[in-house]
């Protein structure tokens, strides 16, 4: 009970209660409460909430859990057109001493570059435009399930590994948030909350090398099936023990969709239009500029889009970087290039559509279930999943990394044997446009997947977990590179 | 209502903002005016007081004693408040981008029926932190149903008392026209040197300052204040504005310390120095080298790099033991009994573990309350302990064939903050140079072909870190009877690590030692680690040199 009176609700209260996050109304009476002392204009307020429940399983055990809230405000100030910083600061307290000190700061900052802006014949160029169409991405099921499911989900794990005499180690985290913008300038409010969660089961054969892996993610916790992730893993487990080395090289490859979305992760920022103009992509028609748009860059089948909306994964509404809708895109369309992600001011600049980098997005073109590819395959390599995938470089979008947990030569229409890991050297660039076959796209559980020495930069949009859905097919390539033996268990 | 600073917050527990689920204060501190002497003022002006340690304490002492009263048979806790400072150097009329970002937050770990749990929180009020630590143990409750009685921790023996990193002068008491006005010329220092550049117009850099206290239920407080530097962006290239070709280093690593981490007299020359060695680079042709298998010659940040993230990650208990399968992997180093007490590398290879200041890693205690100690971990290439935590350890004593096999405690248990679970980590490697004459001159005269890599790069390894790849090496450069004649274009390196480090061929002297600091992620919700290095350049007798050159 605190001095006033007011009980505060433990975190798990709050769970409990159907909504362990800020509503929409606390959310913005706290920016308000910020910008209401604010005396210029070009503020705006951010403030993310999240919570989530997590619960790590090792060695056949409970490890622990790891729950709790992580919050935000960020403070930013800006004139809105290039080349103004753009001035935030973050904090995690939302005590009026604290906030109005981080206000400060972004305006005492903003006054000095206006005065160097308007010294250098720089003007203002507006950023704000009407609030997004909200997104239904919160589940109340979701939530119950930070509470409820602990007792059903972790002995399912544990029951179906152990019962085929395997070693159990697991994943299993649930997440609601969130978050809201004020701008003073524009009067604009945007709001947005959701819920996600991810189930992933990973089944060793320690005697025999056997390792298996499984996943699965949702936003709505009711389509989740753990015994089915579970018997998955142990089912790839069993089928791995004893793995044999087989000669690296260029080979087909049977990518299940985490495979492919853990190759395309590193997609979003080739989608840049000012790095692609600049010459620095894989899209940029050259080293010295210049892009690709309306010329073909992949398999005539793909098609990539993003909408918030997305029935299997969706996102936030609005634009990270600017407080502005963020519109549904279609990048690619029969294979050709139709849109790049341009930056507010860079799009009224050059006359385009606005657009966030395609952190999220869905990849289409094809029906073909995975067990049809094995039966078309005479010689390839089934790979359930990647570890560890970087790009070697930017303009090629060049990838290494090793396969994990499960993979598997294909002979003649059947999967033939265990084999040993591979290193790989490949680019989306290359396998995307060496298309045999492609399936129905799902959500790809990601599994762990660190955040890469590139990716540090976009950590903010690509690494907060859960990753930002990836919806893509399985994929059955020709010529994928797999340079070198690995031998990783 | 009279106003409150933060100081007089835990007196007043737990005010909350009418509405709001979280506590908080609803009391408007006092505007400072805005005026252009904002450049003389240091940065701790601009913030709201801090909490002392005394509060941090209390609220430490509070959720122990909630878990306590809720049944724990053991508890620990994090407090930290921290504040990090960006700095950007920047033009005279402008400080450039500046921030303080301050924040407070708290991890409680208990342990209920051989089952723990962790909870961690934002709020800076003793009722919330007494609550999550009753969640916590409601939590663990649950967890025992399942569980076999194992308890994977346990707190150790009660350890007290405080430190702070050694520093000369606080970061957040420099004027902020004054933290510009050194970047802008430590910046220049590298840009005054033709064709060298940096893709931004400016360096920028990151202090913290963190007070953080650990508790536990076996009597144990400890208070530490930390001071660090890390660099941001402070990365230059020689060959600027093209981008093929270019060579890049970084020429101030991570590490702990205060403003004079940026003030020693000579760093300008030293910056200078690189830049010009980087310079004289660019005159080299750059052509592709031929795939194939070569010797490799390295300097001391990129065997630094190497050690960590191959060596270093490899020793982490929890990988050895299993628990970070499905995170972030396992190792080659495994299983303890078959490893411990063999030849992992070459006998040129000696290797200690610690967290000495100055390096980023430096502190009195760990996050588990060990108290830190440089320890052994391999020795003239032979495997002599594994980083452990208490429990690791004893599971480890158990797994190798010698009782004696002991393994030492490093203090490596870590979290980057409050609300994140601690883990071992790899702490800073130290690497025992060549004891005869031997620079890095002479490990490329000894190479008829080959290559050399130089400044800090990057090495990926896969989910058990028996293979690598080295990402963005500074420079790429090839031996041609022992001279360096190209850099190349296209080319990769990749190893199978437990052959590379058996083929480690010659180390260089304690004129090629250098520092490195960076990060590496695991743990899943995944989190970042620091780790730091002082390391001899090295040759290493074969990699396998490959074709990254691709058309699209």
């Amino acid at each position: 009970m605190t001095a006033s009176g007011h009980r505060i609700r433990s975190l798990y209260e709050r769970m409990e209660s159907g909504r362990p996050v800020m509503t929409r109304e606390q959310l913005i009476a706290l920016a308000q409460r910020v910008l209401h002392v604010s005396t210029l204009s070009g503020v705006i307020v951010r403030v993310h909430h999240t919570v989530r429940a997590v619960t790590r399983l090792a060695n056949d055990h409970v490890l622990s859990s790891d729950d709790g809230e992580i919050l935000y405000v960020q403070v930013e100030t800006s004139t809105g057109g290039p080349p103004s910083p753009i001035f935030q600061v973050f904090t995690n307290q939302i005590d009026d001493e604290t906030v109005s000190a981080a206000l400060r700061q972004c305006e005492d900052l903003l006054r000095a570059s206006q005065v160097f802006l308007a010294d250098n014949g720089m003007k203002h160029m507006p950023r704000y435009q009407d609030a997004p169409a909200p997104v239904r991405l919160w589940h109340d099921a979701t939530v119950d399930a930070m509470t409820s499911s602990r007792q059903t989900m972790i002995p399912q794990i544990l029951q179906t590994v152990q019962a085929a005499g395997l070693q159990a180690a697991g994943f299993v985290a649930i997440m609601a948030r969130a978050e809201a913008a004020v701008s003073k300038e524009g009067g604009v409010t945007f709001f947005h909350d959701e819920t996600d969660s991810e189930v992933t089961v990973s089944a060793r054969d320690l005697a025999r090398k056997g390792a298996g892996w499984s996943g699965q993610t949702a936003r709505d916790w009711r389509t989740i099936d753990v015994p089915a992730v579970a018997s998955r893993a142990v089912k790839i487990a069993k089928d791995s023990v004893n793995p044999v080395a087989v000669e690296p090289g260029r080979r087909t490859a049977i990518l299940t969709p985490t495979a492919v979305a853990q190759l395309l992760r590193h997609f979003a920022e080739q989608w840049s239009a000012v790095n692609t103009d600049a010459g620095l992509t894989a899209l940029s028609k050259s080293p010295a500029g210049g892009n690709k748009l309306r010329q073909r860059i992949f398999d005539r089948r793909l098609k990539m889009t993003s909408d918030p909306a997305d029935p299997d994964g969706g996102y936030r509404p609005y634009m990270m970087q600017d407080v502005v809708a963020s519109p549904p895109m279609t990048w690619v369309e029969d294979g050709v290039l139709k849109n790049l992600a341009y930056d507010t001011w860079y799009a009224m600049e050059r006359g385009k559509q606005y657009a966030d980098l395609p952190f999220s997005f869905r990849l289409s073109g094809g029906t073909t279930p995975i067990d049809e590819m094995i039966t078309k395959c005479q010689d390839g390599i089934f790979v359930n999943a990647f570890s560890n995938v970087e790009v070697v470089d930017r303009r090629t979008c060049l990838l290494t990394g090793a396969t994990r947990d499960g993979c598997f030569l294909v002979r003649d229409g059947k999967i033939s044997k265990s084999v040993k890991n591979f290193r790989f050297l490949t680019s989306p660039f290359f396998f995307l446009n060496n298309i045999e076959a492609m399936g129905v796209p799902e959500r790809a559980a990601f599994g762990y997947t660190p955040v890469g020495e590139r990716e540090q930069w976009w950590s903010m949009f690509s690494n907060d977990w859960p990753r930002l859905p990836l919806i893509v097919p399985p994929l059955m390539v020709r010529d994928f590179n797999f340079n070198m033996l690995a031998d990783a268990v | 209502m009279p106003a409150l600073n933060r100081r007089d917050f835990l007196a007043h527990v737990s005010v909350a903002v009418a509405g709001a689920a979280l506590g908080g204060r609803n009391v408007f501190a006092q505007r400072t005016a805005i005026t252009s002497a904002t450049a003389v003022l240091p940065p701790i002006s601009l913030l709201p007081e801090p909490m002392t340690p005394a509060s941090l304490r209390a609220f430490a002492a509070h959720a122990l004693n909630a878990a306590r009263g809720a049944g724990a048979v053991h508890a620990d806790v994090r407090v930290c408040e921290q504040i990090r400072m960006r700095v950007d150097g920047g033009d005279a009329a402008i400080i450039g981008q500046f921030s303080l970002s301050p924040a407070f937050s708290y991890g409680i770990r208990v342990a209920v029926g051989g089952a723990t749990a962790f909870v961690h929180g934002v709020t800076p009020s003793a009722d919330a932190v007494a609550a999550a630590a009753r969640n916590a143990v409601a939590t663990a409750r649950g967890y025992a149903a399942f569980g076999e009685g194992r308890t994977v921790w346990t707190p150790g023996p009660a350890v007290s008392g405080e430190w702070t990193t050694p520093i000369q002068l606080d970061p957040f008491m420099v004027p902020l026209g004054d933290h510009a006005a050194l970047l802008s010329s430590l910046f220049m220092a590298a840009t005054r040197v033709r064709n060298v550049g940096s893709d931004l117009p400016s360096a920028t850099v990151n202090w913290t300052r963190e007070t953080r206290v650990y508790a536990s239920t076996s009597g144990s407080q400890v208070t530490q204040t930390f001071y660090q530097y890390e660099p941001e962006i402070f990365e230059f290239k020689a060959g600027y504005p093209m981008i093929e070709g270019r060579i890049a280093f970084r020429p101030v690593p991570a590490r702990s310390g205060g403003y004079e981490c940026l003030t020693a007299p000579d760093l300008q020359d030293r910056i200078k120095q690189q830049a010009d060695d980087a310079a004289r680079l660019l005159t080299l042709p750059h052509r592709p080298l031929d795939v194939g298998r070569y010797p490799m010659v390295v300097d001391g940040t990129m065997v630094g790099s190497l050690a960590a993230r191959t060596l270093g990650r490899a020793l982490e208990g929890d990988r050895v033991l299993g628990y970070e399968i499905g995170a972030s992997g396992g190792s080659y180093l495994a299983p303890p009994e078959d490893v411990m007490g063999t030849d992992i590398a070459s006998h040129l290879l000696t290797m200690t573990a610690g967290r000495p200041a100055p390096s980023i890693t430096a502190a009195k205690w760990d996050d588990d309350g060990t108290e830190t100690r440089e320890i052994p971990l391999i020795s003239n290439g032979r495997l002599v302990n594994y980083l452990a935590s208490r429990q690791m350890a004893t599971a480890l004593r158990g797994s190798t064939r010698s009782a004696d096999a002991l393994p030492g405690l490093p203090g490596c248990v870590t979290a980057p903050d409050g609300d994140n679970i601690p883990l071992i980590r790899t702490p800073h490697l130290a690497i025992a140079p060549s004891p005869s004459s031997a620079t890095l001159d002479d490990l490329c005269r000894g190479v008829k072909k080959g290559v050399l890599l130089l400044y800090k790069g990057y090495v990926s390894t896969d989910n058990t870190v028996a293979s690598g790849f080295v990402l963005y090496p500074g420079a790429l450069l090839e031996i041609d009877r022992g001279t360096v004649v190209r850099r190349l274009r296209g080319n990769g390196v990749q190893f199978a690590t437990r052959r590379v480090w058996q083929a480690l061929g010659a180390l260089g002297d304690a004129t090629t030692l250098a520092q490195n600091a960076g990060k590496m992620d695991k743990g899943q919700p995944s989190q970042f680690g620091a780790y730091s290095s002082s390391a001899p350049a090295a040759l290493f007798k074969e990699v396998d040199v490959i074709n990254t050159e691709i058309q699209i």
